[in-house]
């Protein structure tokens, strides 16, 4: 049996030699469409922001390619238009982005946006409505609870947002809380603290939901130390989004989340961008704050 | 009026049943059954599918799984009887039918004689069964047709049938008229295999040497059978020689088995014992150090123990286990890690056949089976010591019984109860650390049950019509859920003329479990979760038709053409994964990582087999096209499912030169698997927000990858390969010893495994195709004494 074992051996590291000389890496051989860049244009508008901003870059074919870190480009034509007229958007190299200011070019509720991008050969477009109402937070609840010595703290809070009936409702919300306190006692913290918190929902007009954003967070001291605070304040902010600026959002945020997880699926990006990728969305902004 | 009625209910109820029942209550008076055990002479191991007819009438009945069979005909002087099973040569009875007799047969296998006879009895005609989409796989055409390292294995030989697909190369995982490997109930002795693996998906649980009967129902489905949408795979072990101590050893490349039956109590008692093991493990120790170990094994066991308790009952208990193990370990000056990965099934059958009349047969049985996964990963340095521990798993408790009723030839009627307990524990996580407290996801259990209640009729409704009707309720309890689901199944067969009919069928299933899976080809690491109100229980329905065509010496063919639609089908959501426990919004479960949608699947497929003579194989065709879709992935558009597969063709031959030596091949095309691609990349601007500022327009930016905005745009490189083997046998004094020596992709074809991007020495990005098994030859030796 040893003997057979023996030849075994000999005969498992003929095969493998002929696996590794056999077996192989090759370039594969299958129908791709031909490499083309196209523009990347990313744009959202709310008549709550004071400037439109446009991120514009251009996208590099994976295949054939060599890998260019800066792909952004500041000699792009950008125009908007409405129905009520139109404005060419110009770079802005302090902000690396092309941006105009809402006074100079005002976006209204309800009204229907077309952005256009072109840049040499390279051309896209793209249209978002923006959404008519601002959503209603209807209410905050902040809660504090100290330990029995005082030595942690449990801060939570809720946030809780009227739909808006008879449409689906595309919600995105941002929190952040401060707790201000004397410096250092917290345990190897600094004096204040900063959490923000970014959510994006799909609310289905038949199922739904009004309880977003709950959040939670612990403290605790240093030993035997006391926490110390002088205020606990929450801010929270409402979007009711464009679908195309859920859609979008949404699967740029998935994606990056799965970066570097071989086990993933792949996500697939939204782009309403004509013959190009990005966004144009629209929002509408509400905003609550309270202290304790 | 109402009176009438009141009157009439009664009385309709009762003509019902006396039409319905007057057939046999007239035709009883004078007639007489024959009925017994068809068993193989030398081992007295059980025959299934043994066809038994009188030539005169052409009335027929078939052997059911435990080899009784029951015929009803009327008085006579002397009836003649054939029995006859493919692989086995013809037995003509003649038997005086003046009162109801029983009447076993032995059977002698065509291997144990030398010169083959060429049948003309009633063996397998497909033109005549009414049961269609049906695939029966003798075990020793597995024996014959070369494998990858040798390893000779069902579900792979399943592969090169038409309607069923292989997953990736080398993978026995099998996807079934477009159904994912979720979707295929895999039962040995009646126990459900949740894992049907070893090796990540290379070879199959099922070790040959302890399997009897092997058939795969890819549509009509007969309504005992239920859970799937699929098909059903269904196995059953030997029963273990009952004469004399029989076994079989074999020696090859990668793994030995030895399988040993025989008496205990001659003709009552018998055993069987099959193991087998991997030693890869073994082989590569040398060449490791003590610093840095990778390994892997695998086993499994099967045994079986049944005894004949009486005449009229039998009792069988069986058992599978194994397990496979790949672990690894790494150790510097500086750190040490080790990682485990562990996955393996457990199952265990008790059966007790009872024989209330010669006219019904029982049998009970009660199933435990078990499939657990187990990772874990420790990493130590100086100061810090981290540990990951992942498990997985399924259990089930069942019991089952199951009525065989056979009132007269005409009828062939079956009905019975299965109950399942299902104990699913889909992923629980313990992590710790030397700095941090353990953080551990305990992960949910979820208990439900599933019932079901069946009743089917093998109906010979005329010379020409014969059908197969049956009804399947099916009950699913979990928590306070409570779903029953009616379930109609229906075959029809229209016998044209002698070996030619038309066929006809349609099916309707649930299941009531999904397999969450990134990759489909059946890795360890897919997850068996509950239907739940997030992720609703499947249906599909299935109609199929087609031809049926008996030729001369051993050749046959069928043609089906099918469309199925399953719906609530469950997939990953983009962008997760088995193994993810947290997103941006905290702890997720697997429910959170789901989504639901719809699928279909239509095609053709042509058999054309030889059965009979020296040469025998067969030519297989499928034309497929699988669509899937969901509302949360690819924009709530369509998309083709990773393994549809437009044109699959098989090719198999096997030439017994003489009992000496047997050469056989196969043949294998395939369309490429659909795959994604990055096509693009770019920065993608997203919405966020601003420290410590306010939420603010385009202040993160992300790398991402453009796919073509479209899931599974792309092909992979079609599939093709052949492989070749011969088999030399020599009768040595004890035993006959067989070698084999097979190649794998005797052609070398570089099939692809999966594909990678790798910039090249000028910076450009290329895309590269991996390929796994080059021309591989391999051999075996194997005694059976």
């Amino acid at each position: 049996m040893e003997l057979e074992i023996l030849k075994m051996k000999k005969l498992y590291s003929l095969l493998a030699a002929i696996t590794l000389v056999y077996g192989c890496t090759k370039e594969a051989n299958i129908k791709l469409p031909e490499p083309e860049e196209k523009l990347v244009v990313t744009c959202f508008i709310s008549p709550e922001e004071s400037l439109i901003s446009v991120l514009v870059n251009t996208s590099k074919p994976r295949y054939n390619t060599s890998w260019q870190a800066n792909t952004e480009i500041k000699d792009a034509a950008i125009v908007i238009r409405s129905a009520e007229g139109a404005a060419t958007i110009p770079y802005v190299d302090s902000l690396h982005l092309y941006a105009i200011e809402t006074s100079e070019f005002p976006i209204l509720p309800g009204k229907t946006y077309t952005l256009e991008a072109k840049s040499n050969d390279k051309s896209c477009s793209a249209v978002t409505t923006v959404p008519t109402d601002t959503l209603h937070i209807r209410n905050l609840t902040v809660s504090l609870q100290f330990s029995k010595d005082s030595t942690a703290l449990d801060a939570a809070y809720s946030t809780q947002v009227a739909d808006i009936p008879g449409q689906t409702n595309y919600v995105s919300i941002f929190q952040r809380h401060l707790l201000l306190m004397p410096y250092d006692s917290l345990y190897n913290q600094p004096g204040d603290m900063l959490n923000p918190g970014y959510g994006i929902f799909e609310d289905d007009e038949k199922q739904p939901r009004e309880n977003y954003g709950a959040f939670t967070q612990a403290y605790s001291a240093r030993s035997s130390e006391k926490i110390r605070y002088d205020s606990f304040i929450v801010e929270v902010w409402a979007l009711n989004c464009s679908r195309e600026f859920y859609l979008y959002n949404r699967s740029v945020q998935e994606a990056a989340w799965t970066t570097g997880n071989p086990f993933s699926d792949p996500v697939m990006v939204y782009t309403n961008m004509n013959n190009g990728f990005g966004c144009f969305g629209a929002y509408r902004l509400s905003k609550r704050i309270q202290v304790k | 009026m109402a009176l009438i009625n009141t009157f009439a209910r009664p009385m309709t109820r009762s003509c019902l049943l006396f039409i319905i029942l007057a057939p046999w209550m007239l035709s009883s008076q004078s007639r007489f059954t024959i009925s017994g055990y068809v068993t193989e002479k030398g081992s007295r191991e059980n025959l299934p599918g043994v066809i038994i007819h009188q030539p005169s009438t052409g009335k027929a009945t078939t052997s059911n799984a435990y080899g009784f069979y029951s015929i009803t005909l009327p008085e006579a002087d002397t009836v003649e009887l054939v029995f006859s099973s493919i692989g086995y040569n013809p037995v003509l009875k003649k038997v005086p039918l003046r009162k109801n007799q029983e009447l076993s047969i032995d059977l002698q296998s065509q291997a144990q004689i030398e010169e083959v006879q060429v049948s003309t009895s009633k063996i397998e005609a497909i033109s005549e069964n009414v049961q269609m989409s049906v695939i029966d796989i003798p075990v020793q055409k597995v024996k014959d047709i070369p494998a990858l390292l040798g390893e000779k294995d069902v579900l792979k030989v399943l592969q090169l049938m038409p309607g069923v697909q292989k997953g990736s190369e080398g993978s026995s995982g099998f996807y079934v008229r477009g159904g994912g490997p979720d979707q295929n109930l895999i039962i040995l002795d009646d126990a459900t295999v949740y894992n049907a693996f070893h090796l990540f998906g290379f070879f199959s649980l099922f070790n040959g040497d302890a399997l009897k009967s092997v058939e795969l129902t890819k549509g009509g489905f007969p309504a005992r059978y239920g859970g799937r949408l699929s098909a059903v795979l269904d196995m059953q072990m030997k029963d273990g020689n009952k004469e004399k101590i029989r076994g079989e050893v074999g020696i090859g490349l990668i793994s030995s088995r030895i399988t040993i039956e025989g008496p205990i109590i001659k003709d009552k008692c018998s055993f069987l014992i099959s193991g087998r093991r991997t030693y890869i493990d073994a082989l590569i120790a040398p060449y490791m150090n003590q610093d840095r170990k990778v390994g892997y094994y695998f086993y499994d066991l099967n045994a079986k123990l049944n005894y004949v308790l009486s005449n009229k009952d039998r009792l069988y208990l069986s058992g599978y286990f194994g397990k496979d193990k790949f672990y690894a370990k790494f150790k510097d000056d500086f750190f040490s890690t080790k990682a485990g990965l562990g996955w393996g099934n457990a199952t265990a059958t008790a059966r007790w056949n009872h024989l209330f009349n010669s006219r019904l047969f029982a049998n009970t049985s009660f199933i435990f089976t078990d499939y657990n996964l187990r990772i874990d990963n420790e990493f130590k340095d100086q100061l810090n010591t981290f540990s990951l521990l992942y498990t997985s798993g399924i259990k089930d408790v069942s019991g089952k019984i199951t009525f065989d009723y056979l009132p007269d030839p005409n009828h062939y009627i079956k009905f019975g109860l299965h109950s399942i307990y299902h104990r699913f524990a889909p992923g629980a996580t313990v992590l710790k650390s030397s700095f941090t407290e353990e953080n551990i996801n305990q992960g949910q259990l979820f208990f439900s049950f599933e019932n079901a209640a069946f009743v089917e009729d093998d109906w010979k409704l005329s010379k020409k019509w014969r059908a197969n009707i049956g009804f399947r309720l099916s009950n699913f309890i979990i928590k306070n859920d409570y779903i029953f689901n009616p379930e109609p199944r229906i075959s029809l067969r229209y016998l044209m003329r002698e070996g030619l009919s038309l066929k006809g069928s349609y099916a309707k299933m649930h299941q009531y479990m999904h397999l969450l899976s990134n990759t489909g080809i059946g890795l360890p690491t897919d997850l068996w979760v509950p239907a739940t109100h997030k992720a609703p229980f499947m249906t599909s329905e299935q109609v199929a038709g087609g031809v049926a065509k008996d030729f001369k010496k051993g050749f046959d063919l069928s043609i089906e053409g099918y469309y199925k639609t399953m719906k609530n089908v469950l997939g990953y959501k983009e962008g997760a994964s088995f193994f993810q426990l947290q997103d941006n919004t905290g702890t997720i479960t697997w429910e959170d990582n789901i989504t639901s949608g719809r699928g279909w699947s239509y095609g053709a497929e042509v058999l054309l087999r030889k059965n009979e003579g020296d040469f025998t194989g067969w030519i297989g065709y499928t034309l497929s096209w699988t669509q899937l879709q969901f509302d949360e992935l690819n924009f709530g558009r369509k998309f083709f499912a990773r393994y549809d597969r437009r044109h699959d063709i098989s090719l198999v031959g096997v030439y017994h030169i003489n009992d000496r030596i047997t050469v056989s091949g196969t043949w294998v095309y395939g369309t490429g698997n659909a795959i994604t691609l990055p096509l693009n990349t770019y920065v993608a601007g997203g919405f966020g927000m601003s420290m410590p500022g306010v939420p603010g327009n385009l202040l993160n930016y992300y790398e991402v990858q453009d796919y073509g905005q479209q899931r599974n745009a792309f092909r992979m490189a079609a599939y093709h390969r052949a492989d070749l083997g011969i088999q030399w046998r020599k009768q040595l004094k004890r035993a006959v010893r067989t070698f084999e020596l097979s190649f794998y992709n005797v052609y070398n074809r570089q099939n692809p495994f999966f594909y990678f991007m790798q910039p090249t020495a000028s910076g450009k990005q290329k895309l590269m195709q991996v390929s796994l098994f080059p021309i591989i030859p391999a051999f075996t030796w194997s005694w059976k004494f």
